[in-house]
């Protein structure tokens, strides 16, 4: 029952279990690999769900099995069950909903005690938002767990890579591991981001006049 | 039924339910069967429970068996008799023991301790005395069993010191302490297991025997993490007196275990030294630091001498130790500086660390000499007339005896290896062109690649504040240092074939120079009116590197523009040295030059930008050189004539030559600035009061229309209202003078006061006619140019999406407008029209926004007329941004400036449009996007067709950023500097209000007070806290109000609509960090208003779980104390639990239900809600919304 029956593959795969809060998005996370679509309703996931994400890295393919489980209590009860096995996991909370971050220390300790010493990494979900409520630097819990952090948005694509590669060099061993072509399906908005943030960059470094010293600027309007 | 059909349905119910492929329906029947087993009966549960964590199953059944076991003691154990609870411990106890025998994987060895665990933390101290001798027996049975005692040993500290939630204060002070007691023989037995299983698995390894080796093995890591669950509260003595800390300084040189170890060190050395430390603290943090040290050595040498390889593993190993120092070195510091010996080889290796060739090790370290330093350079906090050097160390007592000791230690070698490798990081990997990395040294520079350490811009900054810090520290040597690399690097460049190529070292030491010679010459003797020693020493040294910069011949503009910043660097120095100011200005204006004026070549923008650079050098400098340039002012004001005269110089460089004088000026004193401003408008004033272009273009669209064609004429209206911008901010009457010296600032007229009256009519109907191309019937027929030039730029949208700097729009404009056609023929394009639009938007917007700054001659003299329609005349097409940028730039200061007699001829007339139409607006889009998830904002309608998330994303924004806007505008509206009438002590008359109170005086106007009323309500309920934090400072004041007049409709809406607001608002998560306003307005409200109004009482009711016994409760505890704070704490409990906790604002503890899962209490354990009805029958209503 570890493994979902799906077709074994003759590369590397590894059980990778997504948890957090119910509403936080995990689902559309791991979706968005699927099918490019950013999934706009939300359904609360029942159980468990397991996706096959396969990705190109320059030591060949590998495969991560996510198993992207329920956020809810009322679908829940069976939870550390999904884990077991678990083989790297992401801890998921959103940056909107300040009690997803709270929750995140007893996601991380149901994890420990079923999955010894794998690596996990922490993502700060929808930093697309304007309405944000945990700011970067609140978000402390990864240095003293040692885990790795990242923002993402699962609707802007941002960073969407970074976690699975980071899990990827950790289970792999080796810190130079990098993906050498985008996920399969991965939505077109990606370069064309790339593109822009590029031409931004370009923009940024050819307007070059820094901020003139005109310290009465804002003071006006105080 | 038998017990062991239940096992069976069980196994098969948890089956169905993890299985991947069960249906939809199969597995929620199976999950409702397992919730009916655990609500179920208890010993049925218990009994099931335990035969299904048996070996028979499979480890997922067991595994959710021991789940089922955990939520049984957590929550139902009460429903055991004392003998049952004593077997189900015994059984369970018993479970260790056979699982460590049959060597189980680890999951199930980890639930079972956590069962053991559990019941000792629901029993409490009495088990775990009787419990903790069967322990130690049980560890001494083998590494199987050792491995589960650890593990125990790690879940119960953590489930009392960290996931404590559910246990209240007593229960978890009587767990800790009795924990705390038993310390005694938990430490001695970890310290026994990891040197006993340390040492079988060596042994074991020896011989061979790898799985019993690796079993050892997994001991010895579970008695470090158990040793890591009490490190960071057990008494510190302690941990070395039990050999905690010897034990795992001993694991660092292990190889298999000192990453695991050396996170002991790290959670250690975190610790916050206690008040009460005493010599054996002392001497376990001295333990600590010398095992860190012997470490740091024997890695440093081996990394520093080459010899040896280095793996991954041996670095992060490494940045782990270092970490550790730092850590110590921030909190223990005292520990440190108590012997010589030990603080300078500390500052040695710390020093090490800091030049590594990694940058994670450098980085580190990094931290720590920025913290000392700024420790070192900060003032001694000495009282004034006492700063003698020999009271230093009296003085300010403890602090600055480490002061007097670190001091000696931080020589100058060591400020010249800090400043070196600063410089030489200065720079980013990407930047080095490949055959200069030696530049770096052998560093690994910062990358892009690198992750987990935010930006590079915020490490530069930290570098930078270290070189900063250190020049102030160290100035003599922080000016040779930074002369010396770049004539080095300059040099270099000579010698290149192509210097551009190398552009990016000289680049990175721009910055550099800039924050030494700040440091150096930071004008804090200004008043002495001399130099002191190393002032004298640097300007000798800063004159060499001045030669040599006047001296170069550089022609490439990006060269050119790096030397303009590098004089630019030098001004603070120049001030000091005012003779050489001259060469400077000559040098600047022989580079600005040798560059050609280039109009539409893309080729030579390059040219075009250091033309600029080189205008805005002056602009700095007269800023930094202050009052030296002054006598240089007649030979700039020829020169730039001459060029001007000659057409060497752009409209844009003009512009900013004009603002380096109306600097200058503002340094000559108040009758020179008026000539210099009347001899720079001017000749601005007579192009533009001539009526024939208004009329030719500003009286209908079509002429508007006509003005996009004329390109050259329509930039030189541009430049007129952005010099007349840039001569406000200019010229602006400093707070700092205003503050000191106010009946001054009231007497000598605003140096601009005389120019308005010829500036803003014709602005004004230039805003109108831009302002009318927006609405529909003027759109339709506008050309596709003009049509396409008024939707949002690519850049526009890329910040809206991005993070980029907000400053940046107007810096491009400026670089954009530069381009004057000479020639008048080049068609105008969609860009230079959006461009103009943009600009003049900007730029207008701000003159009206600093002409209010100028106070009554605006008020007085300008036509309110002209300005009503100038901008709200198509308030209802405008877009969001625009709003907000109206709002932003002229309402809000136009609000703060108006003297209170013209506040009805003024407010009423410009603030009704904008309320209506924008309470319109938002109130349309929030409900859109709360509801549908979509914002809907006119600025992007019709952009980009069909449905793309960044749209979406964009148009949140926008809406957020306009509700924010005018939340400000309330805020401000309700600010106590307009409403000081109702600060006062007495009690305000109602004509007082009308003249004292702005809010005051809006309320007494139907047609507004309902529309600022209403946006109160609404904004209450948009998840957006920035502006419910500006809406409720606005709110204050309306009760402020309420309660100091005795407008009754005000008080009705107070306690009905507001107070019922608030409660609605804070159920809403965004609003946590506003909560404390909210509810303290709530109790304002309340205790104001509940003897006169019974409005508050009836909302209070209709809450869910409330009934009138504990309303009674609640006014009778309010009535026992007057202190706020005690009955805003009041207040917080009646609303969370009038509502069952479901006051998402207020919950800052999260409910354990929510997500562990052995956890599941049932709703209708909650209090019923049948309260919800008033006394008059009809519901008030929140009762819905809970």
């Amino acid at each position: 029952m570890a493994l979902p029956n799906q077709q074994t593959v003759d590369y590397p795969s590894f059980k990778l279990v997504i948890v957090g809060d119910g509403g936080i998005g995990k689902t559309t996370f791991v979706k968005r690999h699927l099918t490019g679509e950013f999934e706009k309703k939300y359904e609360p996931t029942i159980g468990v769900e397991v996706h096959p994400l396969d990705f190109f890295t320059n030591c060949g393919k590998i495969r991560f099995y996510c198993w992207d489980t329920a956020g809810q209590e009322k679908f829940g009860g069976l939870r550390d069950g999904y884990y077991v096995h678990g083989q790297c996991a992401i801890i998921m909370f959103d940056v909107t909903a300040r009690l997803t971050y709270k929750n995140v220390p007893t996601w991380y300790r149901d994890l420990c005690r079923v999955c010894e010493n794998i690596p996990i990494v922490l993502c700060g979900n929808k930093v697309d938002m304007k309405n944000r409520q945990v700011k970067a630097k609140q978000v402390t819990f990864h240095r003293k767990k040692n885990l790795q952090y990242y923002e993402i948005s699962a609707k802007s694509n941002y960073n969407y890579e970074k976690p699975f590669l980071y899990l990827a060099r950790k289970l792999a061993g080796d810190a130079n591991l990098h993906f050498v072509e985008s996920p399969a399906l991965a939505p077109p908005e990606v370069q064309i981001d790339m593109a822009a943030q590029k031409e931004h960059e370009d923009e940024l470094v050819k307007a070059l006049i820094q901020p003139l010293p005109d310290d009465d600027d804002d003071d006006a309007f105080d | 039924m038998d017990h062991g059909d239940t096992a069976n349905d069980v196994a098969r119910a948890i089956v169905a339910a993890l299985g991947w492929n069960s249906s939809s329906d199969d597995r929620k029947a199976a999950l409702s069967f397992l919730e009916s087993v655990k609500a179920g009966d208890v010993r049925v549960l218990a009994s099931t429970s335990f035969r299904l964590v048996k070996k028979d199953w499979s480890s997922e059944v067991r595994l959710h068996a021991f789940k089922l076991l955990q939520h049984l003691v957590r929550l139902r154990w009460d429903e055991l008799s004392p003998e049952e609870r004593r077997e189900f411990a015994k059984v369970s106890i018993d479970l260790m023991n056979e699982i460590a025998n049959s060597s189980e994987e680890w999951a199930l060895k980890s639930q079972t301790a956590a069962l053991v665990a559990e019941i000792v933390r629901r029993e409490g101290v009495s088990l775990w005395q009787e419990l903790v001798p069967s322990l130690i027996s049980l560890s001494s049975s083998g590494p199987a069993h050792a491995e589960m005692v650890c593990m125990m040993l790690r879940w119960l500290p953590e489930d009392i010191t960290v996931h404590n939630e559910d246990l209240e204060g007593e229960r978890r002070r009587l767990l800790l302490r009795g924990l705390t007691e038993s310390l005694s023989e938990i430490l001695p037995l970890l310290y026994t297991l990891l040197e006993r299983h340390f040492g079988a698995a060596m042994t074991e390894a020896g011989r061979q025997q790898i799985d019993i080796a690796k079993q050892h093995a997994a001991t010895v890591t579970a008695t470090l993490n158990a040793i890591n669950a009490y490190v960071e509260w057990a008494p510190l003595p302690y941990l070395a007196k039990y050999g905690t800390i010897h034990g795992c300084g001993f694991l660092l040189s292990s190889s298999d275990f000192r990453v695991h170890a050396c996170e002991f060190f790290k959670l250690v050395s975190s610790r916050r030294r206690p008040s009460d430390a005493d010599s054996d603290y002392d001497s376990a943090i001295s333990s600590i630091l010398v095992i860190l040290m012997n470490v740091s050595t024997e890695f440093l040498n081996i990394s520093e001498s080459g010899c040896g390889i280095m793996t991954d593993n041996d670095f992060e190993f490494a940045e782990c130790i270092c970490e550790s120092l730092v850590s110590l070195g921030t909190t223990n510091l005292q520990c440190i500086t108590g012997d010589n010996e030990v603080l300078s080889q500390y500052l040695q290796k710390m020093m090490q660390y800091f030049r590594h060739y990694k940058l994670e090790l450098h980085h580190q370290s990094l931290i720590f000499w920025l913290a000392l330093i700024r420790d070192l350079v900060m003032k001694p906090k000495t009282s004034a007339g006492d700063s003698s050097a020999d009271n230093l160390a009296s003085g300010s007592g403890q602090a600055d005896n480490h002061k007097q000791k670190i001091l000696p230690y931080v020589n100058d070698e060591i400020c010249s290896v800090m400043l070196d490798v600063s410089f030489q990081r200065m720079l980013k990997k990407e930047k080095v062109n490949p055959g200069n990395e030696s530049f770096g040294g052998a560093l690994e520079l910062w990358s892009d690649d690198f992750e987990g350490r935010g930006d590079f811009g915020q490490y530069r900054s930290k570098l930078l504040e270290l070189i900063r810090l250190t020049a102030s520290f160290k100035p003599v040597i922080a000016v040779t240092k930074v002369s010396d690399r770049i004539s080095m690097i300059i040099n270099s460049l000579l010698l290149a074939p192509l210097p551009s190529q190398n552009l990016a070292m000289l680049e990175s030491m721009q910055l550099a120079v800039e924050n030494v010679v700040a440091a150096v010459f930071d004008g804090s003797n200004d008043n002495l009116g001399s130099a002191s020693d190393a002032q004298l020493a640097s300007c000798r040294i800063l004159e060499g590197l001045l030669q040599q910069l006047l001296s170069l011949k550089w022609t490439e503009p990006e060269l050119i523009e790096v030397l303009g910043h590098y004089f630019e660097a030098l001004g603070p120095f120049l001030k000091y040295r005012p003779d050489a100011v001259g060469s400077v200005i000559s040098k600047l204006f022989e580079l600005l030059n040798s560059l050609p004026i280039v109009m539409k070549d893309p080729s030579l923008s390059g040219a075009r930008y250091a033309r600029l650079h080189i205008c805005t050098s002056f602009v700095r400098l007269a800023k930094t050189v202050d009052t030296s340039l002054l006598p240089h002012m007649k030979g700039i004001a020829d020169t730039v004539s001459y060029l001007k005269k000659e057409g060497q110089l752009l409209r844009g460089e003009h512009n900013l030559f004009g603002e380096t004088f109306l600097i200058m000026a503002s340094a000559a004193g108040p009758q020179q600035q008026q000539e210099v401003m009347t001899w720079l408008l001017e000749p601005l004033s007579h192009q533009w009061t001539q009526l024939e272009w208004q009329n030719a273009y500003l009286s209908d669209p079509a002429g508007l229309i006509k003005l996009c064609g004329e390109t050259q004429f329509m930039w030189s209206l541009f430049h007129t209202v952005t010099f007349f911008e840039k001569a406000l901010k200019r010229s602006g009457i400093r707070k700092s003078i205003v503050n000191t010296n106010n009946s001054t600032a009231s007497s000598v007229p605003h140096p601009l006061a005389s120019h308005l009256a010829w500036m803003l009519p014709p602005l004004l109907k230039l805003l109108r006619a831009i302002h009318s191309l927006w609405s529909p019937p003027v759109t339709q027929m506008l050309p596709g140019e003009i049509k396409a030039a008024m939707t949002m730029s690519d850049f526009e949208r890329t910040s809206l999406l991005g993070e980029s700097n907000p400053k940046l729009p107007k810096a491009a404009i400026t670089g954009a407008e530069g381009i004057p056609v000479k020639d008048g023929n080049t068609e105008p394009n969609e860009t230079d029209i959006r461009n103009w639009l943009k600009g003049i938007r900007d730029s207008g917007y701000n003159v009206l926004g600093l002409s209010t700054t100028v106070g009554e001659p605006f008020f007085r003299c300008t036509d309110v007329e002209a300005v009503d329609l100038a901008l709200m005349e198509n308030i209802n097409s405008m877009e969001f941004r625009h709003i907000r940028q109206l709002v932003h730039s002229v309402l809000i200061p136009l609000v703060k400036n108006c003297p209170s007699d013209l506040w009805d001829i003024w407010l009423k007339r410009l603030l009704y449009p904008l309320l209506v139409y924008s309470h319109q607006a938002l109130m349309c889009s929030w409900s859109a996007l709360l509801e549908e998830g979509r914002a809907k904002v006119p600025d992007l309608i019709g952009i980009l067709g069909g449905p793309d998330l960044k749209v979406e994303v964009m148009e949140e924004k926008l809406l957020r950023v306009l509700t924010r806007e005018i939340c400000i505008l309330l805020s401000v509206l309700g600010s106590p500097a307009l409403n000081s009438g109702l600060h006062s002590e007495q009690l305000p008359t109602d004509s007082d209000v009308v003249s004292s109170s702005v809010v005051g005086f809006l309320l007494k106007n139907n047609d507004i007070a309902v529309l600022l009323l209403h946006m109160c309500l609404d904004a209450l309920r948009w998840t957006d806290v920035e502006a419910t934090i500006k809406v409720t400072s606005f709110c204050g004041t309306v009760v402020l109000l309420a309660i100091s007049t005795n407008n009754v409709e005000l008080r009705q809406f107070v306690c009905k609509d507001l107070f019922s607001a608030i409660i609605q608002g804070l159920a809403l998560e965004s609003n946590a960090l506003n909560s404390s306003s909210l509810v303290g307005l709530c109790c304002e409200i309340f205790v104001s208003f509940s003897k006169q109004d019974p409005s508050p009482r009836q909302i209070l009711l209709s809450l869910p779980c409330i009934g009138p016994e504990d309303l009674l409760a609640f006014e009778e505890a309010l009535g026992k104390t007057s202190s706020p704070k005690e009955q805003k704490q009041l207040m917080k409990s009646l609303l969370l639990v009038g509502t069952a906790n479901q006051l998402k604002a207020l919950a800052v503890k999260k409910s354990v239900n929510l997500i562990t899962n052995v956890v599941a209490r049932p709703r209708s354990s909650l209090p019923a809600t049948s309260d919800s009805i008033t006394e008059d029958g009809s519901a008030i209503g929140l009762a819905a919304i809970m």
